[in-house]
């Protein structure tokens, strides 16, 4: 078991990754663009909240107008064409529909956040691959670029779960564990089910202090540990396969359905390559060009990573927050 | 495991995938929530004491959800999180989401009370206890709409 970085990925060809967050997240973006567009159409019931809701929701056919444009990033995303910029189009373009969705909604939609945030991290490992072979007035090779995408990619899939546990520690502290929260979600959302033996599975729950707090206290354990995704291949398969057992009970118990990490887990930790029986084609000077020696990050990168923090802090007062 | 002769190639996506899932964390905690930074903040809070869904109860008092029923006519002002509290206080509100999705399905689902199949049905708040005491554990039902509906498929 590696606990530096490795893939099993590493040697051959990363296409599959980069169509595979692609489709990901133009499924996804499409579900919340017929979603808004829908909702837009319904201001009784979902009333704009501000001036941006209320500007796109007067122009007919916004929301499809939207995910044209973000489908036109992601299909140069998938061919990889333009990947930086093209990325960051979608990326663009989905937090206008995001905070479109925010403003009628009440709230942003999280499943949406997790292709967003794998993108983000393919985005940022291609720049940081532009810089590095840039250094030395290189154009980047694709397989080094796509190995460092991934590798960004994991990353903020790593950072969704590990911030999801912060945010509970930091709300509620260990007390997030005592059970009640599992408890509530499930009276909330789905108390009564059709089969017997889920009703059952509620229901101790429900009754079952100790099971509750197991549960509780599995989730915070199962999403703080999301940190191992970023080790060798084994380490992230099977904590993938805790994170996506994590999804399957929350669909058990309050039929709340995020398919959408569910999907780049798999995507990302199963070993496909080696269950489909791939013949390594990348060499390993492809994927690490010996002239391009040295990890240290690129001046510009810290400017890439500086300025999202720096933008974050700018645009605080307009991001949404969770009561606590 | 390393291949031999190059003993730092897997050094590069390393600090990539630490320096980015550091920036995503901060930026993140900065921001809250905006696409595609997120602190996935939901229910994070410790539970309130009391958690409460609308149901439905038949005539023999078998609960069942909203959307195991259809052709809906109900007395009085239309499901909303106002006719709750009206009702009900203020303390014993529902998540404004799910709410708004059952108000939405008795709409999209409404009838006569003439059709075959119907039978009288009650909206009920349910709210449970979560707390350490005597109550917990237990719940106890509001009347929120008396209303006729027919159940969808047979389903229980």
């Amino acid at each position: 078991m590696s606990l530096g970085w490795s893939s099993a990925w590493d040697g051959h060809d990363r296409a599959p990754l980069r169509i595979g967050i692609a489709v990901i997240a133009g499924l996804e973006l499409l579900v919340e663009c017929l979603q808004v567009g829908w909702q837009s159409r319904d201001p009784a019931r979902f009333p704009p909240t501000g001036t941006l809701s209320e500007w796109l929701g007067a122009i007919p056919g916004a929301a499809l107008g939207i995910e044209a444009m973000i489908l036109v990033g992601l299909v140069a995303l998938a061919r990889d064409r333009r990947p930086v910029i093209a990325g960051l189009w979608v990326l663009l373009w989905g937090a206008l529909l995001s905070e479109w969705q925010t403003q009628i909604f009440a709230s942003p939609s999280r499943n949406a956040f997790f292709p967003g945030a794998a993108m983000l991290g393919w985005v940022l490992g291609q720049a940081w691959a532009h810089e590095t072979a840039d250094l030395r007035d290189e154009a980047a090779p694709r397989a080094l670029r796509e190995q460092l995408g991934e590798a960004g990619a994991v990353a903020c899939i790593a950072a969704a779960y590990l911030g999801s546990c912060l945010s509970k520690l930091g709300a509620a502290g260990l007390g997030w564990a005592d059970g009640d929260q599992i408890r509530a979600l499930v009276l909330w959302q789905q108390p009564l089910a059709s089969w017997e033996w889920l009703a059952a599975y509620r229901e101790g729950i429900l009754r079952v202090p100790a099971l509750a707090r197991a549960a509780s206290f599995a989730t915070l354990v199962i999403e703080g540990g999301a940190l191992l995704l970023l080790f060798g291949p084994r380490l992230r398969l099977a904590w993938a396969t805790l994170l996506v057992g994590l999804h399957l009970n929350i669909i058990l118990l309050c039929t709340m359905p995020y398919l959408e990490p569910m999907a780049l887990l798999g995507l990302l930790a199963v070993p496909w390559p080696r269950l489909l029986r791939r013949p390594a084609k990348v060499s390993a000077d492809e994927e690490s060009p010996p002239s391009l020696d040295g990890v240290r990050m690129p001046p510009a990168m810290a400017l890439w990573l500086g300025g999202i923090v720096l933008l974050a802090w700018i645009l605080a007062p307009w991001g949404w927050r969770a009561s606590p | 495991m390393l291949p031999e002769g190059h003993p730092r190639r897997f050094d590069r996506p390393r600090a990539v995938a630490w320096a980015v899932l550091l920036s995503y964390l901060v930026a993140a905690r900065l921001v809250g929530n905006l696409f595609p930074l997120s602190t996935f903040d939901m229910y994070q809070g410790h539970a309130p004491p009391v958690a409460t869904r609308v149901l439905v109860l038949d005539a023999t008092g078998t609960a069942a959800q909203v959307d195991d029923y259809e052709g809906y006519a109900c007395e009085g002002p239309p499901l909303s999180m106002a006719l709750i509290e009206q009702r009900c206080g203020e303390h014993d509100r529902p998540l404004d989401y799910v709410l708004r999705d059952q108000a939405l399905h008795i709409e999209a689902h409404a009838g006569e009370p003439t059709e075959p199949g119907t039978e009288p049905i009650t909206l009920v708040a349910r709210a449970h206890r979560l707390q350490p005491g005597p109550d917990q554990g237990r719940h106890a039902d509001c009347v929120v709409a008396r209303c006729t509906a027919r159940r969808r498929g047979g389903r229980r």
